[in-house]
């Protein structure tokens, strides 16, 4: 018996897929001249609330086709939950068949016709639309969004008076002018009536602020009108998004299903427009469907932080990975949170772990060089930085603070010279290279590398295109250096005087201290590159930066 | 002789009101003929009744002949020809990005013997699916008649790389057009030595970035010093790693092949060349770096480039098809710096304020009047774009659905956009090449396929309802192909210009054009003083009938490819030019009166040096 067993178990296993296949998609003999078969597709690319709610929709429909039962009403509504749900995740080609479906059900409800008409406008198969349309007309003429949507469909055959007329029927309508009047706008524009868009756009605009969308075409007739100012100012507010039309219909459609992506894809905007509080509710909202989506709970938690809930982002991200370890950009945003609290060990430690699993993570070496820099651990820290540059020669801190890290290790200053003249050669517009190399040719007791004319050639450079108080400070150093010591107090004075709003402390004693020196025709005594001077160290950490600026490959 | 003066030639406001009054006519004329057969059937009844069979109907007006597309067939050569090409992208079940971006083309005089040979650039399989051959780019040299011979490797060009798109231009001025290659990781630049082509990219410095995915490209003179720059499009910043977490997935199909929308953007890259054989990297100072202020990211995905003096003032600005985000619009400053004003100037967005996926691009006077129109082909739902200036200025609109090609091109994935002359009447017509990314798109978008007809559209011509009218059957270019990058050439010497179109992963195809409707046409080969002797980003125009075409010489347009050097001008039944007129690229102007028709001149700007 048991072999018997293992065959048919076997023999299960290898039967191909078309005999497993549902009613829908291998429709009972009954069915078959009235309908068409929806085959299945793959849908593992929709989140499991989407794929839960098709299958189970597919089982009951199912159930409806091989249960005898001709109800063709149930049958219909059926269908159209299934093609809504297809509509919403875009699976287009099994979404037409089931309105297709309904329809052959229900002849006479326009809901049908219209869907379909619609999905066809989306997708721009304007034939389609518009014989779908015109029966829905047909069957509901009265349905006041038909002309919203027949407008919008003459508008893209270029049947313009035609969609002037269909648009401003559907103008007359309170919950549709708004959209009517944007699209009339659009129509304005093709017909060059500039004055006449600018009205139709102003006014849709006055109904709907939130559509930011209208921003656009309205800064066209703008520039179209000469009115340069208002057209730029109308750019800068332009964000994708049309008016909101009172469409029943449509709106059905889109609340077929509460799903974790509607809500993500609200909150990434709202981050995009700074409202954190409104990200935050959003994820907090699509978190509820979608629980284990480590990729949204990490966003989640950058909304917090940038919310200024810092504690609360610290424990989204430790949920993370109490989940899923290896999560890279949730390891990477909790180091940069335990740097910030000065847990420098634990941030290692985190940025350590990305960099086992990704030796490429740009942050990750960055940070944990700047981090290894700042503790002192400089032959570390220049390893890290130059890994990173071999990886990406893009970095600029990166050029600069690799060798000062490899002069803080020990490295003679002739070999750190020479390098520094090539970076500075390679990025003629990065002036900290040319700082850091007036300095050292300037203070360097190495004779192969001091250097006067060189440092005053390159401060030269510098300080004039950029005169802050740093290049011109390194002008009188380069002065000084060649001699030029009167020269070099009146630059340093000069830089005092700039300073002088910073309260006293020990900046401004380095300063006087400095300008002692040159008055008494001395170089100062100092190090080549201080380890208090902020241009040769790496920046202090702005934790914002990362939560507000690192890419997200996946952000839910 | 002397000159004739010719009418000035309609504005597009004053056709549209010719349009309007000959719809008028036609609506008195149909009345007209309505009240006559009313008067006839109500006249006394005769004696002998008549019978209902012999009343006739009014008759129906026939639309005007010259509306429709004249007989256009393409004949597919390219074996016949000797073309033995095929693309490869690498596909092995990844579904890695590049392995969808095709590759492209030019059309080059490299042996500088009059005609038009062919350079088509090959992709390369990842290390570590290696495949069975060794793929390498392709160099084809033409006899004059159309017949190509294989010679990559005698000119030294057999070389592997992840090859995108190909510029070419004599950038050391030696009267050599050289080739410059963009790649996935480094660029090349290939110095032609009469004939030979040797690698010149370190010495040059215009490697970029092995990090960085290059696309388009474009030999021009942007500082207007005499010699070629090069400017360089990036796509997006793109490894395996990002491609596979980011997992895009088609809901129907599974993993696919990756949006642009989901990947960082990249700046891209302007050298100026120096006259020593260097170029020297001013991306930065020249302000073609356009990051977004909030996130800090580039915003550029660029892919096709088309340099265009838009606002006529000397000076090449570059117009960039980016691919999902806004579309840019460098003007040249005239300082050595640009200015990003795509958005302000009307050709950032589609009408309603969207990023189109931008791919191929072209630009031209297709009206033949002072409007420039720019189109960009799209993606699969998206019409393609067609910008045009208004009475002769920016900013643009977008007039694709008024001009007719707006609907007609919407289902269609667009790449290659090129304007051209097909049928030699005097007006461009324009051409795409379609295709999809996704093999099995049909099964979950029941209008799209993998493999799609390019798309020709007739220019019928102002008087016509709709300009641009759609050609269904036009031989061999009505055939589906996986459509990318597309050039243009008269490779016969026949006066017509005939078509490469590059398929994705398959063989390239090229289309003798066999159009036979006997019209004239003039082609002109301009030489331009040292360093620029091909004369890149002169302006011809050339007046015949009463009528002014216009004509750039810029081999780059379209997606990944470059187009012959020499321009053509249709003449339609014109059997003389009144007057032909060229704006060299140092600003200089210089006229003529073409003796003959029918052939190509050579015109050398005065100046010169032999």
């Amino acid at each position: 018996m048991k072999p018997a067993v293992l065959l048919l178990g076997v023999l299960m296993l290898a039967t191909p897929l078309q005999l497993m296949a549902d009613a829908l998609a291998q429709l009972p003999a009954v069915w078959q001249e009235r309908l068409q078969a929806i085959p299945e597709t793959d849908i593992s690319g929709t989140e499991r609330v989407a794929r839960d709610a098709i299958t189970r929709t597919r089982q009951r429909l199912a159930e409806l086709l091989t249960s005898g039962s001709t109800d063709t009403a149930n049958l219909a509504e059926g269908y159209g939950k299934l093609a809504a749900l297809y509509q919403r995740f875009q699976i287009d080609a099994p979404a037409t068949l089931c309105w297709e479906n309904a329809r052959a059900l229900q002849p006479a409800e326009y809901r049908w016709s219209y869907y379909a008409g619609y999905l066809a406008l989306m997708r721009g198969e304007t034939e389609t639309a518009l014989s779908a349309l015109q029966r829905a007309r047909k069957l509901k003429p009265d349905y006041a969004p038909l002309d919203l949507r027949m407008g919008q469909l003459w508008l893209e055959t270029n049947e313009l008076d035609k969609a002037q007329a269909a648009l401003a029927r559907a103008a007359q309508q309170q919950g549709l002018r708004a959209a009517a009047l944007y699209y009339r706008g659009q129509l304005d524009l093709l017909r060059r009536d500039y004055p006449g868009a600018q009205q139709h756009l102003s006014e849709a605009l006055e109904l709907d602020p939130r559509a930011t969308g209208i921003h656009y075409p309205l800064a066209q007739a703008y520039r179209h009108l000469g009115k340069q100012e208002l057209a730029r100012q109308h750019l800068a507010e332009f964000k994708p998004g049309p008016p909101a039309a009172d469409d029943p219909l449509v709106t059905e459609l889109q609340r077929v299903l509460e799903t974790s992506r509607a809500n993500f894809s609200l909150a990434m905007q709202a981050i995009s427009a700074r409202d954190y509080e409104k990200a935050i509710q959003h994820f907090q909202d699509g978190l509820e469907i979608d629980p284990e989506n480590s990729a949204a709970r990490v966003s989640y938690a950058r909304a917090l932080y940038l919310g200024e809930q810092s504690d609360a982002a610290t424990q989204q991200l430790k949920a993370v990975l109490a989940r899923d370890p290896q999560q890279t950009l949730a390891n990477f945003l909790l180091a940069v949170l335990l740097q910030s609290e000065g847990k420098s060990e634990a941030a290692i430690e985190h940025y350590q772990r990305i960099l086992q699993q990704d030796a490429s993570h740009e942050g990750a070496r960055f940070y944990l060089a700047n981090l290894l820099f700042q503790q002192g651990h400089f032959a570390k820290a220049a390893q890290q930085y130059a890994v990173a540059l071999a990886a990406n020669p893009d970095i600029p801190p990166a050029r600069l603070l690799e060798l000062v890290a490899r002069h803080r290790a020990g490295q003679p200053d002739r070999e750190i010279a020479a390098e520094l003249e090539r970076r500075v050669k390679a990025w003629p517009d990065q002036p900290e290279l040319k700082y850091a190399l007036i300095r050292l040719r300037s203070l360097s007791t190495d004779s192969e590398v001091h250097d006067s004319v060189r440092a005053l050639t390159l401060a030269n450079q510098l300080a004039p295109n950029q005169p802050t108080p740093p290049n011109i400070a390194a002008l009188a150093l380069a002065a000084a250096a060649d001699g030029q010591y009167d020269q070099a107090a009146r630059l340093q004075q000069q830089v005092i005087d700039m300073l002088s709003w910073m309260p006293a402390d020990t900046v401004q004693q380095t300063l006087k201290n400095t300008l002692e020196a040159y008055e008494n025709y001395e170089l100062p005594k100092q190090l080549v590159w201080p380890a208090d001077d902020p241009l040769l160290a790496p920046p202090p950490l702005n934790p914002g930066e990362p939560f507000r600026h690192y890419p997200a490959a996946v952000p839910y | 002789m002397k000159k004739k003066t010719s009418p000035a030639p309609l504005t597009h406001g004053e056709a549209m009101i010719r349009k309007a009054l000959l719809r008028s006519l036609l609506a008195m004329i149909l009345l007209a003929a309505a009240a006559v057969a009313w008067l006839l059937l109500h006249q006394p009844r005769q004696t002998a009744p008549v019978s209902d069979a012999e009343i006739s109907a009014p008759a129906v007006v026939q639309e005007a002949p010259d509306s429709m597309p004249p007989a256009l067939t393409f004949t597919d050569i390219t074996s016949t020809a000797g073309i033995d090409f095929s693309h490869v992208n690498g596909a092995y079940g990844e579904r890695l990005m590049p392995e969808t971006i095709g590759s492209g083309a030019a059309f080059l005089d490299y042996d500088n013997d009059g005609d038009q040979d062919l350079f088509l650039v090959n992709f390369r399989n990842w290390p570590d699916h290696p495949g069975d051959s060794t793929p390498h780019q392709a160099l084809y040299r033409n006899d004059g008649s159309g017949q190509f011979e294989d010679v990559t490797a005698q000119a030294g060009l057999a070389f592997e790389a992840y090859g995108m798109g190909v510029a070419i231009g004599d950038y050391d001025a030696d009267g050599w057009v050289d080739l410059f290659v963009t790649t996935l990781t480094r660029n090349r630049l290939f110095r032609n030595e009469r004939g030979q082509f040797r690698e010149v990219t370190g010495q040059a410095g215009v490697a970029g970035r092995e990090d960085l995915w290059s696309t388009g490209a474009a030999f021009l003179d942007y500082d207007r010093d005499g010699d070629l720059d090069l400017f360089v499009l990036n796509y997006v910043k793109w490894t395996r790693k990002i491609d596979l977490e980011i997992d895009f997935r088609l809901a129907g199909l599974g993993r696919a092949y990756g949006a642009p929308n989901h990947f960082i953007g990249t700046n891209s890259y302007l050298y100026r060349n120096e006259g020593d054989g260097r170029f020297s990297d001013v991306s930065a100072a020249a302000g073609i770096q356009v990051d977004d202020p909030q996130s800090g990211l580039p915003v550029g995905k660029g892919l096709g480039v088309v340099p265009v003096d838009y606002d006529r003032d000397g000076w090449l600005d570059l117009v960039v098809a980016n691919d999902t985000s806004r579309n840019f619009l460098f003007h040249n400053l005239g300082d050595g710096r640009f200015e990003e004003i795509g958005a302000l100037e009307g050709l950032a967005y589609d009408r309603r304020g969207k990023a189109t996926a931008g791919m191929g691009i072209d630009a031209a006077s297709y009206r033949n009047d002072p409007e420039l129109g720019i189109a960009i082909g799209n993606f699969a739902n998206e019409m393609s774009s067609l910008f045009v200036t208004v009475d002769g200025k920016p900013p643009f609109a977008d007039e694709a659905v008024l001009e007719g090609l707006g609907p007609a091109s919407r289902l269609a994935l667009t790449f290659g956009v090129l304007f051209l002359d097909v049928d030699l009447d005097g007006r461009l017509d324009l051409m795409q090449a379609n295709g999809h990314l996704e093999h099995e798109i049909n099964r979950v978008q029941a209008s799209q396929h993998y493999a799609q007809p390019a798309q020709l559209f007739w220019n019928c011509g102002a008087h016509c309802p709709s300009l641009f009218v759609p050609v269904t059957e036009a031989g061999d270019l009505s055939h589906p192909l996986v459509g990318r990058a597309i050039a243009y050439a008269d490779i016969d010497n026949d006066g017509d210009l005939d078509v490469l179109i590059t398929q994705n992963g398959r063989r390239a195809v090229l289309l003798r054009n066999d159009q036979q409707l006997g019209h004239h046409w003039l082609r002109l080969r301009l030489v331009g003083n040292a360093p620029n002797l091909n004369a890149i980003g002169a302006r011809v125009e050339l007046t015949a009938g009463g009528i002014t075409r216009y004509r750039d010489v810029m081999p780059t347009r379209s997606y990944l490819a470059q187009v012959e050097l020499p321009v053509t001008f249709g003449l339609g039944e014109n059997t003389t030019v009144e007057a032909v007129r060229i704006i060299w690229p140092d600003g200089s102007t210089q006229s003529m009166v073409p003796e003959s028709i029918d052939t190509t001149l050579t015109i050398t700007q005065a100046g010169t040096q032999p």
